[in-house]
């Protein structure tokens, strides 16, 4: 009965995001399945998910739609149970763990829902921390200064002051800004040395209105510049009118319909 | 790496009072460990050093442990004394240089006084073959005159010419006290940080001239003045022990031999040397005790550290999953675990042997100047070297428990931290 409905939902469930075909796509997921050690079931099952490169995009999940377990898959910290993960061409599920960090360490920016910087750093230092662990990105980051004494520094001013951090407080230590101007921080350190993915979880929801739209116009404004793909998760349907494509991560996961049902008979027994 | 450790750093320096503590506790335990092997070696020095110079001291027939601490450490008693002519015997010998009588026996005030002869102050030597030196006076020349050890004129508070009654054995008690010839203190010496200093030296005359009237060993007959005294002449009848001064190292063997065979009485031979060394063996049971109390010790700051670690860690998943999102490998947060627990152990090292090399500098004068003892600051020896190898590598080691751990955290935990 299972299998019937899967196939049933796919078409619907498999979301080509981008008109023009030509484009490269930047995330490819197929028939991916994925589960905790030590639960029984699928809590992730996403048949077909494509995201073209460049592309803004906002993913809706309700709490334990499993929006974690996505992005745990799409950073390659996890590797899914069945089926592929392609980012930027590269099929993650064929790479070793320390390539997995390695992959992540030169293509994805990561934005935390909060708490993002290390507090005992300072500002600029938490965003250059983003090219200690990429030779890739403190290149791409240098070359865009080849002519300062500290390309990565100026590169690291560069992207803090356009996302409205001014110098003075460039220098202090991280635990001293309020949260609106942390989450720049980690906006900046997401797209220092111009990684190709951004993704961000849930990263305004500690902000008030006014300063959410900010971050987000902001956001966009640098992702684009980069050339960067932006994956974007919240369970705040009203930032959705922001973004050009949106995604319902409850639609897609066939997973959580499985654990329902089983909910539903286990009830029923 | 380089980055690492910056980062190790400044997270450490973010958690400033919790890490101290842990410094400070390992710097107190190393402080301990080294500090009693300091002491160690230095008791064990300052002991081998109480003698030097004698080749073989000779007493009557009794172990060499026996003859050791009555002569040398003023310890128990003799077993039975030596004759007078079988001392000049030997004294004669063709392969002995010198020789210095001892008569042991009276005592003043708990402080054992020794009979001997000029030749005490010419030929004792101690430490590094350090001959006595006077603070005050000279030795003694006349019959009634006393020179004393440092401790001796300390405690009692004796100064030259001061009096001073002795009395018979080691009981300080009214009618057995010499107390018809008062003796006054002519010499007092500089601290040797040997039982010298609690010596009272009197000339082997001197002790003959006492006792008469002791003959049979308890006061009986009539004793004459001091006056009367000064007028006759002593010939010591028995001495307790002598030290001897070979001619050439080679025969000490040969002649140790030679008195133990002697056949007239039955005598004993040793060599301080080999005496010390056997006797510092029977004290290595404490040695040990004191360095496994301060192992203990290091053990103790070790799980101290540890404690705090692992307590941090918890709060430190964010941290973790902070760094995994940059792309840091497991492998990574495992070095910077490692690498912290590292730090904190060389800091603690660094601190104690500090402490211990400020106290020793501000001790040494003072040790110096009350007990004779030079403390020497030298760097660390070859064993010290091991000993603080074995704390840092230890030190690195226990850091692996919140490294593993934080390992797995971050592996499980990825990008979202569940607390």
């Amino acid at each position: 009965m299972t299998d019937f409905l899967s196939q049933h939902q796919r078409p619907s469930a498999s979301i080509m995001l981008s008109e023009s075909a030509q484009e490269p796509s930047a995330i490819t997921l197929k028939e991916v399945k994925f589960r905790w050690p030590k639960a029984k079931q699928a809590i992730l099952d996403i048949p077909a998910l494509t995201i073209q490169a460049q592309q803004h995009l906002f993913v809706k999940g309700p709490s334990g739609s499993g929006k974690s377990t996505l992005l745990s898959l799409l950073t390659a910290i996890n590797t899914p149970e069945q089926g592929s993960i392609t980012l930027l061409g590269t099929d993650i599920c064929l790479l070793k763990q320390g390539q997995r960090d390695q992959f992540r360490a030169d293509n994805i920016g990561y934005i935390f829902q909060q708490f993002n910087l290390l507090p005992y750093l300072s500002v600029i230092d938490n965003v250059c921390l983003a090219c200690e662990f990429s030779r890739q990105r403190k290149q791409k980051a240098m070359a865009k200064h080849a002519s300062s004494q500290h390309p990565i520094r100026s590169e690291a001013i560069r992207l803090l002051t356009a996302l409205n951090l001014p110098t003075e407080i460039q220098t202090q230590k991280a635990s001293h800004l309020s949260i609106g101007q942390q989450q720049r921080v980690a906006a900046a350190r997401a797209l220092m040395g111009s990684p190709s993915l951004v993704i961000a979880d849930e990263p305004t929801s500690s902000l008030d209105h006014d300063n959410r739209e900010a971050f987000i116009q902001l956001l966009m404004q640098e992702v684009t510049r980069n050339q960067a793909t932006l994956i974007f998760v919240s369970h705040d349907p009203t930032l959705e009118p922001l973004f050009e494509q949106s995604i319902d991560l409850a639609q897609l996961n066939q997973g959580k319909l499985q654990q329902s049902d089983l909910i539903k008979e286990g009830a029923q027994a | 790496m380089k980055s690492l450790l910056r980062l190790a750093s400044n997270s450490l320096l973010n958690r400033k009072a919790t890490v101290l503590l842990s410094i400070f506790t390992i710097a107190i335990s190393v402080l301990l460990l080294l500090g009693v092997e300091q002491v160690r070696t230095q008791a064990k020095n300052s002991f081998a050093n109480t003698i030097s110079g004698t080749d073989l001291i000779v007493g009557a027939r009794s172990g060499q442990i026996n003859l050791l601490l009555y002569s040398v450490f003023r310890i128990g008693n003799a077993t039975n004394n030596i004759d007078w002519k079988t001392y000049q015997e030997f004294k004669e010998h063709k392969s002995v240089n010198w020789t210095v009588p001892f008569s042991l026996g009276d005592s003043h005030q708990g402080f054992r006084v020794l009979g001997t002869n000029q030749d005490y102050f010419k030929h004792y030597k101690f430490g590094k073959k350090q001959p006595l030196s006077f603070v005050q006076g000279k030795p003694f020349d006349q019959l009634f005159e006393a020179v004393i050890g440092a401790d001796v004129a300390h405690t009692l508070g004796y100064q030259l010419q001061s009096p001073m009654v002795l009395a018979h054995g080691m009981k300080d008690i009214g009618f057995s006290q010499h107390d018809n010839a008062p003796f006054r203190v002519v010499g007092i010496l500089a601290p040797t940080g040997t039982p010298v200093d609690k010596t009272i030296h009197v000339s082997l005359e001197a002790i003959e001239a006492i006792h008469v009237g002791w003959e049979s060993g308890a006061f009986l007959g009539h004793a004459p003045s001091a006056d009367k005294l000064q007028q006759r002449a002593f010939e010591p009848k028995q001495i307790t022990a002598f030290l001897m001064g070979l001619n050439s190292k080679i025969h000490t063997f040969h002649v140790q031999r030679e008195v133990n065979d002697y056949r007239l009485e039955p005598l004993s031979a040793i060599v301080p040397g080999i005496a010390l060394h056997e006797l510092w063996s029977l004290m290595s049971v404490a040695e040990q005790a004191l360095l496994v109390v301060s192992i203990f010790v290091v053990v103790a700051g070790f799980l101290g550290m540890l404690a705090s670690l692992l307590t941090s860690l918890n709060e430190r998943r964010r941290e973790m999953a902070i760094l995994r999102a940059l792309g840091a490998k497991p492998r990574h947060i495992f070095s910077l675990l490692v690498l912290e627990t590292g730090i904190i152990c060389g800091l603690g090292i660094l601190l104690g042997m500090g402490l211990l090399y400020l106290i020793l500098a501000l001790a040494g004068p003072i040790i110096q100047q009350n007990y004779g003892l030079a403390i020497n600051l030298t760097t660390p020896s070859q064993y010290e070297l091991m000993l603080i190898g074995c704390i840092q590598l230890s030190g690195l080691i226990i850091g692996i428990i919140p490294a593993i751990s934080a390992y797995r955290q971050s592996l499980s935990d990825g990008m979202t931290i569940r607390i």
